[in-house]
């Protein structure tokens, strides 16, 4: 076990590294408990997630889930997050939260978002009038909020940005806030913050990025940036070569991945943490994650298809009334979805299941050191109807294993 | 205590249903207390009862595991027009696969084991459709529109899906201004259509579903033919009665008053519920609990009124409306000394927000409480009428309540075409789409929440929540 030598409130206990390629298997121990890496992180952006009370998450088997310091930060809002004493207090919820710094949804959700070296300067999307948020201000909310894991306010552009100059500015700026948002971090010995790592595609200001961050010596670190539409060879690029610097006993974090395939490659080379929106997003809309790929339900054709959602999966949804589950069939998912909400709630345990079961198998391989089998197993499945894309099979032919 | 003071064995056809009536008094008007239990069900439900009416198959914004471990809900209503899509032939429900003995309809929806079925062909509360019924048909409202659904049509069905009572065919009629001739029409296609359940239902009486006899509502003068008949030939064919008003009550005859009367209504307030009850039926549906949820109220009464009323009437409230911002930091309970999973793991700061979030679990933690405050209604019901003490507990909760429910001052769930009230009960109230200025912001970040969320909150808000700060 060992821990950051500056004040930190975790501890991170690496148990096992896969012998082919840089996975790794460890236990992270947070101011809310234990959990297990790699690790998939549901996010329940104000507090809630699609419906599922803090109890049904709780029996998906989540430990940590996120919520967006944006969205809490205009409801309820910092004074009443104060008076409640933080975000576990508002939603009954007595596990991990991470948060996010707030910035990257005013860049990608708002229109005219310009960040100086102050702040992120933005128009309210209400009465169009501007605003500026800043380091501190992130810093501030992620405290009321009293989130497990805290993220540092980063100057985030396009990854696929042309712009060198801009890029390499918002890779140092991000530096920059990131001793600022130390210098503004009211309690480190019972939140984490973690830094994140900038750069875009360019892997030389990636490694330089990674040098610097390294040196704050942060309980944690994230590497930002990577979901913004580049392409997956580039992404995978840009994973190996940080993983490759980032020291051995900190965790690491890929901000907004959370597709399986990216998963099971990114952990490949060597990632440890991910969060995602979209299975819990798409199950609204109908669409079901399974090992085979993903069903959209709402098509009529599964109108009288009258198995279980995923067949073999142990979710409370999947399971049968025989087993003590709800024996939900596709046909009745059908039924309900876009109709109904529970449609949603329903599918919305299954795919968070399905996603922490996944890292669960993945972990366990890890430990068993078969990573590589269960590597080549999950994509001879989820593409059983057609093609491992390309950029997969290189990514994880560059750490051992051969599809 | 639950003294009985006269038992009497309705007389059943073929004893899948057995009620017990426990205790009558002249005191309490013609409520009573009775046991409801079923030969191939493990559940007994004590009456007066609620009925919960369903979506879809299912009680809205209550997954099943919820149902099972936070609600005591021993009964629903399940609508058969719900399942019909296109056209009734091809409703996917009829073919799901069921083991022998075991109910399609269960099987289709999950429906817990708890959980009692009992099926009519509408909505409760239902849309009236722009066509009539017609002699051997009745017109519903499907999500895909309206339809007509035959009565032979509804009889096999109550059969395929082996439902644990069946209502029969109603016509009622809906429209205020309908002819004489018209209304005259409804009690003798109701009574025909009994008639033709009741032939259906004949063969393998351990095959047969309970039938609940439907008596519209229509003056008692008008029904007086079909309730005499239904005494002296139908009693042994039929299980119980369900109504669509309370006041069907008092037509009802002696002979037919031993069975289980079911009220398919939708009573404004529990004063009604109270009502309802005192007038003598057994199971009522009560919308305004899952109503009150998508509306953000909270129901807050308890029966009997457990302070005083004297000297003079109070004007407690009936609920409390949780889109008030005077729950924002507010850690007590939605109810004090409520015991449900809401109250007791949640409090109304998170209620609130989620309210004001849009987030679809403020609806479900409403239902969970609003269904236990129901539940503990109808305990507290039978408590009191096995006491003696109805008719004055009545009285005094009525003295100490307002008469209506609070007004709903926020947005609920996106309303659907099928889910929408009639016309007459309260004017069907769509969401309106609520969008400031930068619209395609606001869309976008609506896309990035769950639900139906439009963030709003002016550069002073964002401040004043320490987000940022407004530049010049
Ligand atoms: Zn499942
Ligand atoms: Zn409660």
């Amino acid at each position: 076990m060992s821990t950051a030598t500056k004040p930190s409130a975790l501890a991170f206990d690496l148990q096992a590294r896969c012998s082919t390629s840089k996975a790794r298997a460890s236990t992270l121990h947070l101011p809310h408990g234990p959990v297990d890496l790699p690790m998939f992180m549901p996010v329940a952006t104000q507090a809630s997630l699609k419906g599922l009370t803090p109890e049904q998450l709780e029996e998906t088997g989540c430990r940590l889930c996120l919520n967006n310091t944006y969205h809490l930060g205009l409801k309820p809002g910092q004074a009443v997050l104060d008076a409640i004493g933080g975000a576990h207090k508002l939603q009954g919820w007595n596990y991990n939260i991470l948060t996010d710094s707030g910035g990257f949804q005013m860049v990608s959700l708002l229109k005219l978002a310009k960040i100086t070296e102050e702040g992120v300067r933005f128009l309210s999307p209400h009465d169009g009038s501007p605003m500026l948020l800043t380091p501190e201000h992130s810093m501030s909310l992620q405290n009321s909020i009293g989130s497990d894991i805290m993220m540092q306010l980063d100057d985030v552009i396009q990854t696929t940005s042309p712009d060198h100059a801009r890029m390499k500015e918002a890779m140092e700026r991000s530096v920059r806030w990131l001793d600022r948002c130390i210098a503004a971090h009211k309690y480190p010995e019972k939140q984490n913050l973690f830094c994140i790592i900038q750069g875009g595609l360019d892997l030389e200001m990636r490694k330089q990025c990674c040098l610097e961050m390294i040196k704050r010596d942060t309980p944690g670190i994230a590497i930002g940036g990577l979901s913004g539409g580049e392409a997956k060879s580039d992404f995978c690029k840009v994973v190996d070569t940080c993983t490759d610097l980032l020291p051995e006993n900190k965790p690491r974090y890929i901000m907004g991945i959370g597709y399986p395939e990216d998963i099971v490659v990114a952990v490949a080379l060597g990632a440890d943490m991910f969060d995602c929106v979209w299975p819990t997003r798409t199950a609204r809309f109908g669409n079901a994650i399974t090992s085979q790929g993903v069903l959209n339900l709402k098509h009529a054709r599964y109108a009288r298809d009258f198995g279980p959602v995923e067949h073999d999966c142990t979710c409370t949804c999947c399971r049968s009334k025989e087993d003590g589950g709800l024996g939900i069939t596709r046909a009745y998912i059908y039924h309900l979805a876009a109709k109904e909400t529970v449609g949603a709630h329903l599918l919305t345990m299954h795919n968070v299941h399905h996603l922490l079961s996944l890292m669960r198998r993945a972990r366990q391989a890890i430990l068993e050191d078969r990573y590589p089998e269960f590597a080549q197993d999950f994509f001879a499945r989820y593409f059983a109807d057609k093609a491992t894309p390309q950029w997969a099979i290189d990514a994880l032919q560059g750490v051992g294993i051969e599809l | 205590m639950e003294e009985v003071s006269s038992a009497s064995l309705a007389q059943l056809p073929h004893e899948m249903l057995k009620f017990v009536l426990q205790h009558t008094s002249a005191s309490e008007g013609a409520a009573r207390l009775g046991q409801l239990s079923f030969r191939a069900r493990p559940t007994t439900i004590n009456t007066p009862h609620y009925l919960v009416p369903t979506s879809r198959g299912v009680i809205p914004h209550l997954s099943q595991d919820n149902v099972q471990r936070h609600t005591k809900i021993t009964a629903v209503y399940l609508p058969l027009e719900d399942f019909i899509e296109k056209s009734h032939a091809d409703a996917p429900i009829y073919s799901t696969p069921v083991q022998k003995g075991e109910s399609r309809l269960r099987r289709y929806t999950c429906l817990p084991d708890q959980c009692l079925s009992v099926v009519g062909p509408r909505r409760v509360p239902s849309i009236s459709p722009p066509a009539h019924n017609t002699n051997s048909s009745i017109a519903i409202s499907t999500s895909y529109g309206f339809r007509f659904l035959e009565v032979q049509q509804y009889n096999k069905a109550v059969k395929d899906l082996d439902v644990d009572v069946s209502v029969s065919l109603a016509d009622v009629v809906t429209a205020e201004t309908a002819s004489a001739k018209r209304i005259e029409k409804s009690a003798d296609r109701t009574h025909a259509w009994l008639a033709d359940m009741v032939e259906s239902q004949r063969g393998d009486a351990s095959e047969a579903t309970p039938v609940f006899a439907s008596i519209p509502p229509l003056e008692p003068q008008l029904l007086s033919l079909y309730l005499s008949d239904l005494r002296d030939e139908y009693t042994s064919h039929i299980s119980g009665l369900c109504i669509y008003s309370p006041s069907t009550m008092v037509a009802v005859p002696e002979g037919l008053r031993q069975l289980p009367t079911i009220c398919l209504d939708d009573p404004p307030t529990p004063q009604a519920v109270l009502a309802a009850i005192y007038a003598g039926v057994d199971l009522i549906t009560v919308p305004f609990a899952t109503q009150s949820s998508e509306y953000g109220i909270a129901l807050s009464f308890s029966f009997p009124f457990p302070g005083s009323t004297e000297p003079c009437p109070s004007e407690q409230p009936l609920g409390t409306d949780m889109w008030s911002t005077t729950h924002a930091t507010d850690l007590s309970p939605l109810s004090p000394d409520c015991e449900c999973y809401t109250c007791q793991r949640h409090h109304r700061a998170y209620v609130h927000h989620l309210l004001q979030a849009n987030e679809m679990l403020a609806w479900t933690l409403l239902q969970i409480h609003n269904y236990s405050i129901i539940d503990s209604l109808f305990a507290s019901i039978r408590r009191s009428i096995a006491q003696g003490t109805f008719d004055a507990d009545v009285q005094t909760f009525g003295r100490a309540y307002r008469s209506e429910l609070p007004k709903q001052t926020g947005q609920g769930p996106r309303v659907r075409g099928y889910q929408m009230k009639s016309v007459g009960r309260g004017e069907p109230k769509k969401n309106p789409r609520q969008y400031g200025r930068l619209d395609d912001q606001v869309q976008k970040l609506a896309e990035a929440e769950s639900g139906v969320a439009t963030p709003d909150g002016d550069a002073e808000d964002i401040e004043k929540h320490g987000l940022a700060k407004r530049v010049e």
